[in-house]
């Protein structure tokens, strides 16, 4: 039995593309937006992340959290934010899956944006290299002290090797 | 199509689901699940593993009584319909069944027969940590607790959540009171003989009585002691001797009966258990009656 069939994947691409062009009108202050082209892909990205990592979504999707999250960053810049969202999108809902279903939604993002920004330099690969135990403490306790994370005792030569 | 339709309305049979029929049904259903996910979640996740969608869809669909898979016209009513209070009220009716249920257990561990084993007791004594562990609102299909006591007739798998523990109560609570009519020290020696280690392993307590009770109703002889001695056990194997298998079922079955009548059970479900029971027994002493005799289906409790 497949019961998750019952989804619609057109529908889904029309109501990730409403809620970006909704993100888009807040967005705009911090110079990023998305043109109709990048949200479609997006919203393919997000079907194809969930499928990957075995989820679904229901209503809303994650997207405008993230894009919340992350739009004041010092680290986006307009020529990378598509795809650096689309990534962004796609460790979520590693992440998410990795740890047990530990995190809230609200917990993870948060972790997200404290290791992007204050160790990771915006970088995404050090992100997606990041070890899962490390993101749930940072995601539950919202700090990095206590973390391997605190004093930078993380080799940066073997995440971007 | 129309014809399919119209001849199923004159033999009023409901036609299946239309193709639009049934993406209606889905997207009432799908939405509900996204309702049921929401609140599952407490709104702290958006998304859900794959496993535990379908985990609350299963529990929609049993308390709705709905198979995803069926097209079956009886679903007709449910389209258009408010789904969320379709399923408040399923979740009464659970609700219902569950208070019913933790009665009958009750009953059963207030009244244990004479003997039991540690099956039965640890079977008992998870089933008790049931009614407080079981999600009606969420996995009402899931059945969260240890059944290892094998019963003499079990229960359909396809019975799922209190719909199976239920109907597993009602089917101990029938072998318990056959148990009940019998004295401690009838059951223990017949039960020795059935597997010296009758309380350590998994049995079933209710068979070998069953067995030998309907085998003496069968000779006219007092159930009582549930004893039968060799000689009595050549009167049952020269009843059985030129029987077909049919024979000895109904022959079974008429035991069974008499049984009943002797014992004074009234339940027609009891009655009917018994009898499904006693026919079990027509193949393998058909089987046994060719090959050395029935010493192993009517016991010898004394030796």
């Amino acid at each position: 039995m497949n019961e998750m069939q019952l989804f619609s994947q057109p529908m889904q691409i029309i109501q990730t593309k409403m809620e970006l062009t909704q993100c888009n009108q807040m967005t705009e202050r911090y110079g990023l937006t998305l043109s109709d082209q990048q949200m479609e892909q997006i919203a393919l990205r997000r079907i194809d992340a969930l499928q990957a990592t075995g989820r679904v979504e229901f209503g809303e999707s994650i997207l405008r959290k993230l894009v919340y999250a992350f739009c004041d960053s010092p680290y986006i810049r307009q020529a990378e934010y598509a795809n650096m969202l689309a990534e962004l999108l796609d460790l979520f809902y590693y992440f998410k899956g990795e740890c047990m279903e530990q995190l809230t939604d609200d917990e993870l993002i948060e972790g997200m944006r404290l290791v992007f920004d204050e160790a990771a330099s915006g970088s995404l690969s050090f992100l997606a290299n990041l070890d899962r135990e490390i993101m749930e403490e940072v995601a539950q306790t919202g700090s990095l002290e206590g973390t391997p994370l605190e004093d930078g005792e993380i080799d940066w030569g073997d995440i971007d090797g | 199509m129309d014809e399919i339709i119209a001849r199923a309305g004159q033999q009023g049979i409901e036609p299946p689901l239309s193709p639009e029929e049934q993406l209606l049904l889905q997207q009432q259903l799908l939405s509900l699940l996204a309702r049921q996910t929401a609140h599952y979640t407490a709104g702290d996740s958006s998304s859900v593993p794959v496993e535990t969608a379908e985990r609350l869809l299963r529990s929609i669909c049993f308390t709705l009584h709905i198979h995803p898979e069926s097209d079956s016209g009886e679903y007709r009513t449910l389209l258009g319909q408010d789904m969320g209070v379709l399923l408040a009220r399923g979740i009464e009716q659970l609700q219902q069944k569950l208070e019913d249920g933790q009665a009958l257990w009750t009953a059963l561990v207030t009244h244990l027969p004479p003997v039991t084993n540690i099956a039965l007791r640890d079977t008992l004594g998870s089933i008790g940590t049931f009614w407080g562990r079981y999600d009606i609102r969420f996995l009402a299909q899931e059945i969260p607790c240890d059944i290892d006591y094998q019963l003499a007739r079990p229960v359909p798998e396809t019975l799922q959540g209190v719909d199976y523990v239920n109907r597993y109560l009602q089917h101990l609570a029938i072998e318990s009171d056959f148990l009940c009519r019998f004295r401690k020290e009838a059951l223990v020696p017949l039960l020795r003989a059935y597997c010296p280690d009758y309380n350590g392993l998994l049995i079933n307590l209710y068979e070998p009585a069953a067995a030998n009770a309907v085998g003496l109703a069968l000779l006219g002889e007092s159930p009582e002691m549930l004893d039968i001695a060799p000689e009595v056990r050549g009167e049952l194997e020269e009843l059985f001797a030129h029987q077909t298998k049919q024979e000895i079922r109904e022959t079974l079955a008429a035991g069974a009966r008499q049984l009943a009548d002797m014992l004074a059970i009234q339940s027609p479900m009891a009655r009917e258990y018994l009898r499904g029971c006693a026919e079990d027994l027509a193949p393998r002493i058909a089987t046994a009656r060719d090959h050395g005799g029935l010493s192993g289906i009517f016991l010898s409790a004394r030796k």
